[in-house]
């Protein structure tokens, strides 16, 4: 038993540190795999983080800000807007209210893959910084506006934990900094297509040679047909020719007259002799 | 008139030529069948300029019907042992290898340019949903219906959409469309599965993989039926041409 004890012991001790450094944390990137974005950063609410309390502020600030007081003297809330705080820049802003969710029913993130269920475990465990397009524009708005943040811009987030006075119980330290994205404009991207395939050099390399071999191939060819067969021979072979078919177009066409006027007559007496 | 040492040498000829003319008809139906564009990416080569890849396959459907009629002349040819015709099929097959050479070349040559991801996502980034320019539209009606059909997004995942600006951010704010919504998980309908679930990115309502897969698999099916099969046919043909030639150095 001795041995557990100072184990027990050694866990309470690092217990207490490690409760005061609870932090806002991005959502699970198991499920939330492309947070954060250019102008929206994903949080995990702070469920079962301070039991007893009503509501839950969600702090966030610009990094290098001025770290202004979050609450007064009374602990009432009194830190400013995202309107008043150009964003965070100048200043911690108030970036949402929440209900502080019940400690019970924990529902595993992975049910959110049911679309009838992932509505509710969204809003429930779930902060979108960023979430609201319109309330800044909108002069009927009432309530703390989730304005989109700025690209490439370091960000903290702190939750306080109020009663239903807003008078603070508790809070978080800041969250470690969270950079949103550094949209590139999209002539950036370079083009070039770099190395060209084997395959390209292989075909192109290839063909090139085979259609320059067989060029001089037909260049040979032509060469030596020329030079071999023509001047003597094909004059002579035309010059046989021709005769060879004025001869036969004067014998077949004399012996087929014949043959046509007399052909029986001819044939029968040769047959005979 | 051919000698008579020279039979099997117009037999082989012969068979050349047979092989020749089947190809050529298999390239010729090939080629209609990459130049038709079954996988409708031809916009993606035609904005970018790159479209010489179906360029070099109207010239291989020219190429494979010259190899079906000059593989039944060259029979002809050879058969009748006419030295004029012999000539007359060097020479035209002489003119349709090399334009056969150059539709293999330049096939080849314009699909590596598009094989590169980042061409084809800085072209995408420019046009999608740009409705004003007929490039826009184009490529705007390539990506709904390639992103609907394969279930992929962006050319290489919705981070395409996030990581640059584009024309479709300049449109449409982040927080309500951080990517296209074609990019969400839609049922046997195609209605969106859940759109909430969508923008804030879960992985089970966002397409996580791009479509470039799906790209260069339509323009590599492409290059290899006009390229590959084309270098292949060229080669059989240049052993029957030399052959051909030698045979018409001993008519006589």
């Amino acid at each position: 038993m001795g041995p557990w004890r100072y184990l027990i012991g050694l866990c309470c001790f690092l217990q207490a540190p490690l409760a005061g450094a609870d932090m806002p944390l991005l959502a699970n990137s198991d499920f939330f795999s492309l947070n954060p974005t250019q102008t929206t950063i994903a949080l995990e609410q702070p469920i079962c983080m301070f039991k007893s309390a009503v509501n839950v502020y969600l702090i966030g600030i610009v990094a290098g800000a001025p770290n202004t007081p979050l609450y007064d003297g009374n602990k009432k809330v009194n830190a400013s807007t995202y309107s008043g705080t150009q964003g965070g820049k100048t200043g911690p802003y108030i970036v949402a209210k929440l209900p502080n969710q019940q400690c019970i029913n924990i529902q595993a993130l992975s049910n959110m893959a049911d679309p009838t269920q992932v509505q509710s475990i969204l809003s429930k465990y779930v902060v979108r910084v960023g979430a609201d397009v319109t309330c800044l524009t909108n002069p009927n708005f009432v309530g703390y506006c989730n304005a989109p943040l700025q690209g490439n811009t370091q960000y903290s987030f702190k939750y306080l934990f109020t009663d239903s006075g807003d008078i603070v119980q508790s809070e978080t330290s800041w969250s470690l900094g969270i950079t949103t994205v550094n949209g590139k404009a999209s002539s950036t991207i370079d083009t070039w297509p770099g190395r060209r395939s084997g395959g390209m050099i292989v075909l192109t390399s290839i063909l090139s040679t085979l259609m320059f071999f067989v060029f001089i191939a037909y260049v040979i060819g032509f060469a030596y047909s020329i030079a071999n067969g023509s001047p003597a021979k094909e004059v002579s072979r035309h010059d046989t020719q021709t005769t060879a078919v004025l001869q036969k177009a004067q014998e077949p066409g004399e012996v087929t007259y014949s043959s046509a006027l007399t052909g029986s007559e001819r044939y029968a007496p040769t047959q005979q002799a | 008139m051919a000698e008579k040492g020279s039979s099997g040498m117009v037999a082989c000829i012969v068979f050349g030529n047979i092989v020749i003319l089947l190809s050529g008809l298999a390239l010729f139906a090939e080629t209609i069948w990459a130049t038709t564009d079954p996988y409708k990416v031809y916009p993606i080569l035609g904005v970018t300029g790159k479209d010489d890849v179906f360029a070099g396959g109207w010239i291989a459907i020219f190429c494979g019907f010259s190899f079906f009629i000059l593989g039944v002349f060259g029979i002809l040819a050879v058969q009748r042992g006419s030295r004029t015709m012999v000539l007359t099929y060097l020479v035209l097959m002489m003119i349709v290898y090399i334009f056969e050479c150059a539709s293999c070349i330049t096939s080849f040559t314009h699909r590596d340019y598009m094989i590169n991801s980042n061409v084809i996502k800085g072209q995408m980034l420019t046009y999608y949903s740009d409705s004003s320019t007929p490039q826009g539209r184009q490529i705007t009606s390539v990506w709904l219906r390639m992103m609907l059909e394969k279930n992929c997004c962006g050319v290489d995942g919705p981070l395409d959409w996030v990581d640059y600006y584009s024309y479709f951010r300049q449109s449409y704010n982040e927080t309500t469309a951080p990517w296209p919504l074609w990019c969400c998980q839609r049922d046997g309908n195609f209605q969106i599965l859940n759109q909430q679930g969508c923008i804030v990115g879960l992985s089970s309502y966002v397409y996580q993989q791009g479509c470039f897969a799906h790209i260069s698999n339509a323009i590599n099916s492409y290059t290899w039926g006009i390229s590959w099969f084309g270098f292949a046919i060229l080669m059989w043909t240049m052993f029957v041409m030399l052959a051909t030639m030698y045979h018409y150095t001993k008519m006589n």
